[in-house]
């Protein structure tokens, strides 16, 4: 079983990640904690250790499950089809962006209301538009958009 | 505007202009210096100059460095700035095609046409974009991030997860230096070279001891294709007895300048070797497209006296019979196929 195999090459993935974030969280622990600013300095190391790590246990986990249980890989989309649809996608994304910067910044919407709009937006064209996909980034674009309201209101005293 | 344009064209500020736009190609080519450093180190000589040859000069030094950029990104597929990464998507292969020329004039052609543009665009947009850009806050700013995700979700064509964890690593790696909130150093773990960050680009830190990782790196992890395949694609055909080739790699063939060759051995096995083992899709996707199926031909300039030549196993162009070639040199022992990937052995070295 060499490094190409995709067990090995998911588990390496996965403790390179694991190992980053031990070093992110070690470097963290000696920056100071906060004064007079809402958030320290540690605090974005640490939420980006949380972060990589739960990223590279998705990975291996994955990985150990399906060859565990034998399950065929992801297929590649190597197609020139899936290459042009993921063009399509991206247009769609950014047409998207575009659209809702200019709500914001000039239409002056509300954020909640543009991001869960723009999540959904987004969602749909990556994933496909059916209903209970819609349903599902409506529900997750509403709770991304007040946790970041959340976090810009409380804890950086940004208003918008 | 016409004074602009006469003021312009009196010939010391086209002299100026001349020195500027050369001494910044020149600097935009290489790897790691970029026209904000030029710039930067520029700017000491202008103090005593006309204003107007002076920001002649700066102009031309930055459009030559925004543009320099292209060489690299055509004949090494490592972009000098920024703005040339998508100059390697279509001028690298170019090059490998042997139409290294043609792609660095298309190029060259292309930032002309496109610094027209966005001069007429800048003229004629300036205000209004100044106002939209002045609306710009942190909920903008942090929509945009939010975006950038998605974006990243929408191009990734592999797993997400994988590209979500790229961009986290990516953004891990954006946190050594100086935290821009209290002014401490953060993550830096005691060294001096980390203050400044790895390849932030703010203005004159530009040039990090760092920089050269991301861009070397992956030239580093394709063993022998970086160095020798740029001399072997500007050099035209028809140069015979100056270039020996060798096969590293089943995508292109690969040669090195004579006398150098006993340096660019080592140098490239050893730079290629340990970062080679790291899997990539477009070696996946090779080695599972066929187990036969020969690759495309070498380009006519390496086929020399009816010897069979693949792709990625090249004649030596100046071998007349294999009596006189030396025995280090690569002799063809079979087809090279797709499956299998940088096999040097195949070829007799």
């Amino acid at each position: 079983m060499t490094l190409r195999h995709p067990l090995v090459r998911d588990l390496a993935l996965c403790i390179a990640a694991l190992v980053l974030a031990a070093v992110l969280l070690i470097g963290a622990a000696s920056l100071p904690p906060p004064r007079f600013e809402p958030i320290g300095s540690a605090a974005l190391p640490r939420a980006m250790a949380v972060i990589i790590a739960l990223l590279g246990l998705i990975v291996g986990i994955g990985a150990l499950r399906r060859h565990v249980s034998g399950a065929p890989l992801p297929a590649e989309d190597t197609a020139s089809e899936a290459a042009q649809g993921s063009s399509l996608k991206s247009l769609g994304v950014f047409v998207g962006l575009l659209i809702y910067v200019f709500a914001l910044d000039k239409l002056r919407l509300h954020f909640e209301v543009a991001t869960t709009v723009f999540v959904v937006w987004s969602g749909c064209v990556i994933g496909g538009f059916k209903p209970r996909s819609i349903l599902g980034y409506a529900i997750f674009g509403l709770l991304l958009s007040l946790l970041v309201a959340w976090v810009l209101r409380t804890w950086l005293y940004i208003e918008f | 505007m016409t004074d602009a344009f006469l003021t312009l064209f009196q010939w010391h500020n086209l002299l100026y202009l001349l020195l500027g736009t050369s001494v910044g190609i020149v600097v935009g080519g290489i790897p790691g210096l970029t026209s904000t450093m030029l710039i930067a180190l520029t700017l000491p000589l202008t103090f005593h100059m006309d204003p107007v040859s002076a920001m002649t000069l700066l102009i031309g030094e930055y459009v030559g460095g925004i543009s320099g950029g292209l060489v690299t990104a055509v004949l090494l597929r490592m972009p000098g700035t920024p703005s040339s990464i998508v100059t390697t998507f279509d001028g690298y292969p170019m090059a490998q095609q042997g139409k290294a020329e043609r792609a660095l004039a298309l190029g060259i052609f292309a930032s002309v046409v496109g610094g027209l543009i966005s001069w007429a665009l800048l003229a004629g947009m300036s205000p209004s974009l100044a106002r939209f850009a002045l609306g710009f806050g942190p909920w903008e700013y942090c929509t945009l991030v939010l975006a950038a995700l998605f974006m990243l979700a929408a191009l990734t064509q592999g797993s997400l997860v994988r590209g979500l964890l790229g961009a986290a690593v990516g953004m891990a790696l954006s946190l050594p230096g100086i935290d821009p909130s209290i002014g401490t150093p953060r993550l830096t773990f005691g060294s001096d070279a980390l203050l400044s960050g790895t390849a932030r680009g703010h203005g004159d830190r530009d040039f990090q001891p760092a920089l050269p990782m991301p861009k070397g790196v992956p030239t580093l992890a394709m063993p022998g294709r970086s160095s020798c395949t740029a001399w072997a694609t500007t050099n035209t055909a028809g140069r015979r007895g100056t270039c020996r080739t060798r096969c590293m790699s089943p995508t292109g063939p690969c040669a090195w300048r004579r006398g150098r060759s006993a340096a660019a051995i080592p140098r490239d096995r050893g730079s290629g070797t340990f970062p080679s083992p790291i899997p990539t899709r477009r070696w996946r996707r090779s080695a599972a497209t066929s187990t036969a199926t020969p690759v495309a031909p070498c380009p006519s300039r390496f086929r020399q006296r009816g010897r069979r030549t693949r792709r990625g196993c090249c004649a030596p162009c100046s071998t007349a019979s294999p009596r006189s070639r030396p025995s280090r040199w690569p002799t063809c022992a079979g087809p090279i196929t797709r499956s299998s990937p940088r096999s040097t052995t195949s070829c007799g070295w």
